[in-house]
């Protein structure tokens, strides 16, 4: 769990409805039952809250929850309590 | 006149509770469920009559609830209960002669409000690729068939007002005519958003009685001043009364008549000939007379030329004055949902021999010499004949006729 990146893990839960228990690093979407539409909904999400595009190649069907945190560290400012 | 229609399954989520349970106690009781209502804070009209007790995260799942608004959420959960309710369990009937068939009034602006803001601000990818699924009118339908795995004849019928009574009527026409063996009919709709309440205080169409909201809604009364917005849905289970005597399932009643009409003359303003062309219309498909009608749910809005019109035709069409009651002012108007739901507490009627009261009538106004059920519930044991009438926008009425099993 401590990989995951916290917006992810909070678009997820709060505005998905994903259980927590299944957020993994490596979980993919499809693991987790999120057709295209999910993602998109996912990726305008992320995009809102970073100010950064995100697009089918950093969010797509195939991608595991672990890089698609990676992806999502790379244009959030890291928070404090990251282990 | 066609082979009777059983009802045989009934689904609700009002603000009188969710479930029909708590539906029908809420009726009996005959208390106003107006509210103010936080998310309308500010605007010219504040309140309403919301679902206190959807909780759709726990009924649904959390991923289920939030691609949804309120109207399909409501629809899922009263159409789940519906089918609970009939035993329509996986194996009883062939899931492509299942037809769902649900009545919705208007797109639902629930969140237009932010998706607007996004627009107006250029920020168009700020807008949610769900805005257009989860906001048209017919996604209620489409929900609950996937919910259900319904693969028959699926649609949503729009006659603002009268959406829950045409859908009820439309889905027996395709029992009548032998497209489906089972129908999910029914209504649902929440205008409990900022959006709908602005617009229809505009048009003049609310009650502003903001200070007593609980007294807002009074249909037929001297001093009814429009209706009060709000939510809910109802979905019935339908099938040929035949199919339901062989699978010893007893009906709560049957739908025996649907008639329709458009009045032809105004947008908003009702005429007396449209509803009495929609109510002779549905007691001829039903094989009825005026004369055999026992009792009359109405649409009854609690608006001055609403409930004007409907009790003069109620007055010429039905001389030997059978009781009229109106559940708006119990639970508000829920626009698309609310044809459908009074459609089920007229079955839930004819199974109990108990009419509803109708809240907050007081006095008549003038004109109005109908037998209107006010206070407390009214036993009748020899009620056969019910008629739930149904106006909408767009002169477009709506009809049914349901006799006691």
């Amino acid at each position: 769990m401590s990989d995951i990146n916290d917006l992810l893990k909070e678009a997820l839960t709060d505005s998905l409805g994903v259980p927590s228990e299944s957020i993994t690093p490596e979980a993919t979407f499809e693991d987790l039952e999120l057709d295209s539409l999910a993602l998109a909904e996912l990726a305008v999400i992320c995009e809102e809250r970073t100010g950064h595009p995100v697009g089918d190649d950093n969010i797509n069907i195939g991608s595991s929850l672990g890089e698609v945190s990676a992806f999502l560290d790379t244009i959030t400012t890291p928070h404090k309590d990251s282990a | 006149m066609n082979d009777p229609i059983a009802i045989t399954g009934i689904g609700l989520v009002t603000p009188a509770g969710t479930g029909t349970g708590a539906t029908w106690r809420g009726l009996l009781a005959g208390r106003s469920t107006a509210r103010r209502h936080p998310g309308l804070a500010g605007l010219p009209v504040d309140f309403c009559c919301a679902v206190p007790d959807l909780d759709a995260n726990k009924r649904l799942t959390p991923k289920l609830a939030l691609r949804l608004d309120r109207f399909t959420q409501m629809a899922i959960i009263a159409a789940r209960e519906a089918a609970h309710d009939a035993d329509l369990g996986p194996a009883s009937y062939d899931p492509t002669r299942i037809a769902v068939v649900i009545g919705t009034g208007c797109t639902s602006l629930e969140r237009y409000e932010s998706y607007y803001g996004h627009l107006l601000n250029g920020h168009y990818r700020k807008i949610s690729p769900l805005c257009i699924p989860r906001s048209i009118p017919n996604i209620s339908a489409g929900e609950v068939a996937i919910d259900l795995h319904a693969q028959g004849p699926c649609l949503t019928t729009c006659t603002a007002c009268a959406s829950g009574a045409t859908a009820i009527g439309t889905a027996k026409t395709l029992l009548d005519t032998g497209q489906c063996d089972v129908a999910l009919a029914g209504g649902t709709e929440s205008v409990c958003n900022r959006m709908s309440s602005a617009a229809f205080c505009q048009l003049g169409a609310l009650s502003t009685r903001i200070q007593n909201p609980e007294t807002a809604s009074r249909p037929f009364d001297a001093d009814r001043d429009g209706f009060v917005l709000a939510e809910g849905a109802g979905i019935l289970v339908l099938e040929r009364a035949a199919d339901a005597t062989a699978r010893r399932h007893a009906p709560y009643a049957y739908l025996t008549g649907y008639g329709a009409s458009c009045d032809a003359h105004h947008i908003t303003a009702l005429s007396a000939h449209g509803v009495t062309n929609a109510i002779r219309s549905a007691l001829r498909d039903a094989g009825l007379q005026p004369g055999d009608v026992d009792h009359v749910n109405a649409h009854g809005t609690s608006t001055q030329f609403n409930d004007q019109t409907e009790a003069s035709v109620f007055q010429k069409l039905f001389p030997h004055n059978p009781p009229v009651t109106s559940f708006k002012g119990t639970i508000g108007h829920s626009i698309g949902g609310a044809g459908a739901i009074e459609a089920a507490g007229a079955a839930l009627t004819l199974k109990h021999h108990t009419i509803p009261p109708t809240a907050n009538h007081h006095r008549p106004g003038p004109g109005i010499a109908i037998d209107l059920v006010t206070g407390v519930p009214r036993t009748a044991d020899s009620l056969k004949t019910v008629v739930s009438t149904s106006f909408g926008f767009g002169g477009q009425n709506a009809v049914l006729v349901l006799t006691s099993a």
